[in-house]
């Protein structure tokens, strides 16, 4: 079915959709997904990009609700769907993904769309240890702190980056 | 034996003053702004260092993962 799908249907079919239900495509990617790593890295994704995304602490780190509303709304069925309680994308939904990458890595640098692709070879522990870190608020109502802190813990220090501060300014070294 | 390469990049992160970041890279990369609360990434050779600075408690924190995605290191500055 995706053989049919042309280059303009992918084109026409993104500009019927706000730029968060993108951050979701992104964030579901080319496998099946499950609704935390969704949340994580539509959470993570959307604060790369600047897009506005209202979030809370919850059960397990930073929530969004809206990211929920807009998983389950109607108007985003063509892009990506709920099979065995995960998350895919559509057929024009991947080739959404695609497009949208191939859109950042020119109007953003290789960086992001290299950082996306890294996002789905995560597992949901190294996802949780990634936004509990870079978000210390997710600890707040959090179910399973205990366990993120303990990843966290096992690869603070590595000493791959090294971080110092020079009066106002940071300098971090990386030996990679 | 050839020495490693080594760049450097001066990223403006406006309130706290300059961000360096030293790392061995074949290639330049571009410069990306890091807002007061904002987020950034740089791919390096080996993986991605990801970045977010909290203006609320003046800290940098960063994490770098592998590019099959497997946390390496994090910390923080303080």
């Amino acid at each position: 079915m995706s053989a049919t799908i042309s280059e303009e249907d992918v084109k026409k079919e993104l500009e019927l959709h706000d730029e968060l239900d993108l951050v979701l495509v992104l964030a579901i990617g080319p496998s099946l997904a499950s609704h935390l790593a969704v949340q994580k890295r539509a959470i993570l994704i959307s604060k790369l990009l600047g897009v506005d995304l209202e979030v809370k602490p919850y059960r397990y780190g930073l929530y969004s609700e809206t990211i929920t509303e807009k998983l389950q709304s109607a108007k985003n069925a063509t892009l990506f769907r709920k099979r065995d309680g995960k998350y895919e994308l559509a057929p024009i939904g991947l080739r959404a993904y695609y497009e949208i990458l191939k859109r950042l890595a020119v109007k953003k640098g290789e960086d992001t769309s290299r950082f996306i692709e890294i996002l789905h070879h995560m597992s949901d522990d190294e996802l949780l240890a990634l936004t509990y870190h870079l978000f210390p608020e997710s600890f707040e109502e959090s179910e399973i702190k205990d366990k993120v802190r303990a990843v966290i813990e096992q690869f603070r220090g590595k000493g791959i980056i090294k971080a110092k501060r020079e009066g106002e300014k940071i300098v971090l070294e990386a030996d990679a | 034996m050839r020495p490693e390469k080594s760049e450097k990049k001066e990223i403006s992160i406006g309130i706290p003053g300059l961000i360096e970041i030293h790392y061995k890279r074949e290639k330049l990369v571009k410069a990306v702004d890091v807002k007061p609360c904002g987020m950034m990434v740089l791919a390096l050779s080996d993986g991605v260092l990801v970045l977010h600075y909290d203006e609320n408690t003046k800290k940098l924190r960063y994490a770098f993962f592998d590019s099959k995605g497997r946390l390496r290191d994090v910390g923080e500055t303080f």
